[in-house]
């Protein structure tokens, strides 16, 4: 049987990693956009992105946008691997194996 | 870590749902720029069919069209550029332009059928039925289209009782001009 990841197992953790995952081909998501699909603060999605990004399961880019600050987020083949165990893991738990 | 299969069950359903969810704002991204085409075609058609003669009003029409479709048809090859995404791919983009088609036969079918004899049935009929199949894809999928729909709709009607005397005008404002705010609505989110 696989093992769980720890990291992305936790609930906002498990949701940015889907979103992501869902979006991932369109390049890199606004910072701005995601937190409105998670309905999350500031402060509780990027101290969730910042574990995210250290295991190297996202990277976070900030740009300007002519004047505007920007970030954006992506995730990585690493992470998407790491996404797809742990999705499959999941059914395995739930269907007993 | 131990996770029980209940956890397991609760944590597939917010995958599920935080994926479907991703799923519903990118389709109104995509959408987003249909609308906004097709409404300035309707702004700039009602517009030209209050200037031009009726009898002018099927060659204002045609080309417009051939403009939408060919438009349509483009924005959903570079759609294909995301394929993961269901119903954007190539069945997807054909599947909008076989809706577009359908909706205008059925406009079309529906003079022929009633022959109405004033000219306000032939200005409003069209948002009306635009009007109703948005609300009937918001109903199944995309609620935000489905607002979109009824207010298309609703402000459509109202034309009809506030606005009889300058009914191409309105038109051109409320339908054109609507559908392209929703569409920069659409994009944003």
């Amino acid at each position: 049987m696989r093992a769980p990841d720890e990291i992305i197992h936790q609930s906002l953790r498990l949701k940015i990693m889907a979103t992501l995952n869902a979006e991932h081909g369109e390049g890199p998501m606004e910072f701005t956009r995601l937190r409105g699909l998670l309905k999350a603060t500031d402060g509780n999605l990027g101290s969730h992105l910042m574990t995210l990004e250290k295991a190297g399961y996202v990277t976070i880019e900030k740009d300007f946008l002519g004047k505007k600050p920007r970030t954006r987020v992506a995730i990585t083949p690493a992470g998407a691997k790491a996404f797809r165990g742990h999705v499959a893991y999941l059914r395995e738990v739930l269907e007993g194996a | 870590m131990k996770i029980s299969r209940d956890d397991a069950a609760g944590a597939l359903r917010d995958i599920e749902a935080a994926q479907a969810r991703a799923g519903e704002m990118r389709g109104y991204r995509l959408a987003g720029p249909y609308l906004i085409g097709w409404g300035l075609i309707w702004a700039i058609g009602y517009a030209l069919m209050a200037l031009r003669p009726m009898s002018e009003w099927g060659l204002i029409w045609l080309p417009l069209d051939l403009i939408g479709i060919g438009g349509s048809i483009i924005g959903g090859i570079r759609s294909n550029q995301a394929p993961q995404i269901t119903g954007t791919g190539k069945t997807g983009t054909w599947r909008v332009i076989g809706a577009v088609l359908f909706t205008a036969m059925y406009i079309a079918a529906t003079y022929a059928l009633f022959a109405p004899h004033d000219v306000e049935p032939y200005i409003i009929y069209p948002g009306m039925v635009v009007g109703a199949v948005y609300v009937m894809i918001g109903l199944a999928w995309m609620p935000r289209l489905g607002w979109i729909g009824l207010a298309i709709f609703l402000l459509t009607v109202a034309g009809l009782f506030i606005a009889r005397d300058f009914l191409l005008y309105w038109m051109a404002l409320v339908g054109g001009g609507g559908l392209a705010l929703s569409g920069l609505w659409l994009r944003s989110a």
